[in-house]
């Protein structure tokens, strides 16, 4: 397989890979920042 | 609208003839330019010549940015704008009279360029008529698109590097219609020209439409 | 936030579909391997324009008073950060491809040109977006810039098609992959559209909470400094 095929697929992989666990992160970190009353108001 | 308007154009070049910020700064400024790509584009090697349509509206372009941006900031400094939304000035008129005063001092550095790339880079100035219509059309489109967001970025801290990067993919169509044009004008075809002058026509339409519209809520914004 | 993970699940599961249909498609003549980039390339893209739609719809959303709500001014901005990755990505495997297939990085192609161009409007809009600020004005100010793409986009991509199509000839357009594909292809790049979409969807709704969450700290944060402040203020 070429290596720019490769690269592609690495490329997307990785990033979309790498921006989902940031976002997935800091979207459990604010679930445990705000309390539940918080949140129902 | 139009006699605020033109209130605010007889202000702001009122305040440009006293602080003479274009004549002493910007035009030097787009001077330098011109001779800035003399020492990037070797002029032995003939490139300047082919170029100098590209070059001369990219510095037209530099000097929108800083234009625009002493345009904005004046209404700033000591909250001068707010004082004009106070006196209940139509905020389109505002709009207007900010962007005519724009275009009227992007007309000056625009003569100033013409003389300057004739003479530095020995440009001949075929189809006169059409280059001034291009010259006309393209600055009405970069002073309205240039006071509405220079309106945006003004009273940022940062606004000053902000406003490049906004403006520039913005005014990109008016640098590309106007090149292509004076490119034909220059070179003799004037026939080329005409869907680039209709390109410039349409841009500077919709930004004036969407300046006048926009502007009482950028304004308010800040 | 059942419905969330559901989503997630399904866009991870489409996402591995699609690489593992992209990367399984059989080499071509003319293309050889290269055309397995045919399920991620227009699926990004196409991802991307939807990214900053979505953006100037939210943004004009906000901009009318009788619709006004911070929700808006948090989607239009999760949706522009999703569409500059997704721009990014484009970006990157259209040249990944063009190098083997047209032997440049970079080419001048009215398409490119207007995608790169519409990449650094939204760097410039989350550059704003990033200025500290009041969240109302913030939040104004975004809205203006986004809702200005609507004109500033079709208007940079009429120029820039008529600059290309005047001066070239034909543009490169034809050469692209997707002129002439069969069965598998398709397969694979439909499965890419689902699965980018899926994919697009999901962060949004997870970006737009955090941003959401972040904003309320913000207003949350300050209003106690301002409490404290006082607290302090009158036991002097």
């Amino acid at each position: 397989m070429s290596g720019y095929v490769v690269a592609c697929y690495a490329v997307t992989i990785a990033s979309l890979a790498g921006y989902a666990g940031w976002v997935v992160r800091r979207y459990l970190a604010v679930g445990r920042r705000v309390t539940p009353d918080e949140s129902a108001s | 609208m139009f006699r605020d308007a033109a209130l605010i154009a007889g202000k702001d070049l009122r305040i440009e003839r006293r602080s003479r910020v274009t004549t002493q700064q910007i035009a030097p400024f787009a001077l330098l330019v011109l001779v800035l790509f003399a020492f990037a584009l070797d002029p032995d090697r003939g490139v300047l010549g082919r170029a100098a349509a590209g070059l001369y509206w990219l510095a037209v372009v530099f000097c929108t940015v800083l234009a625009v941006q002493r345009s904005a900031t004046v209404e700033v400094t000591d909250r001068a704008g707010e004082g004009l939304r106070l006196a209940g000035l139509d905020p389109g008129g505002v709009f207007l009279g900010k962007a005519v005063a724009v275009g009227a001092q992007l007309l000056v550095l625009e003569a100033l360029l013409t003389i300057g790339i004739a003479f530095f880079y020995g440009t001949k100035l075929h189809e006169p008529m059409l280059l001034l219509a291009t010259a006309l059309l393209a600055t009405i489109g970069l002073a309205a698109a240039g006071t509405a967001y220079a309106a945006v970025a003004a009273g940022l801290r940062v606004g000053t590097t902000l406003l490049p990067l906004l403006l520039l993919p913005v005014l990109a169509p008016v640098l590309l219609a106007a090149t292509r044009a004076w490119e034909a004008g220059l070179a003799g075809v004037p026939g080329d020209a005409v869907s680039w002058l209709e390109l410039l026509a349409a841009f500077a339409v919709l930004y004036i439409a969407v300046g006048v519209v926009g502007y009482g809520t950028l304004q308010e914004e800040s | 936030m059942r419905s969330i993970r559901v989503l997630g699940a399904l866009a991870v599961v489409t996402l591995t579909g699609t690489f593992a249909l992209g990367l399984g498609l059989p080499a071509t003549f003319e293309q050889r391997t290269y055309s397995r980039m045919v399920a991620l390339h227009p699926p990004l893209a196409w991802t991307a324009y939807v990214a900053f739609g979505i953006t100037a719809a939210a943004s004009i959303l906000y901009l009318i008073p009788r619709t006004r709500r911070p929700r808006w001014d948090a989607i239009a901005s999760a949706s522009a950060e999703l569409g500059v990755l997704f721009t990014g990505l484009t970006l990157i495997t259209g040249s990944l491809w063009g190098r083997p297939t047209w032997g440049v990085w970079w080419t001048w192609d009215a398409r490119l040109t207007t995608t790169a161009l519409m990449l650094v409007i939204y760097l410039g809009y989350l550059a704003q977006r990033s200025i500290a600020d009041t969240a109302s004005a913030r939040a104004m100010r975004s809205a203006i810039i986004g809702a200005m793409a609507v004109v500033v986009v079709p208007i940079n991509h009429m120029a820039v098609e008529w600059w290309r199509t005047l001066h070239q000839g034909r543009s490169l357009a034809s050469l692209k992959p997707g002129s002439t594909l069969d069965g598998d292809f398709i397969a694979a790049m439909l499965l890419g559209f689902v699965a980018m979409t899926l994919s697009y969807v999901w962060l949004l709704v997870l970006r737009t909470k955090v941003i959401e969450a972040d904003n309320e700290l913000e207003a949350h944060a300050l209003t106690a400094a301002i409490a404290a402040r006082r607290r302090e203020a009158v036991a002097q």
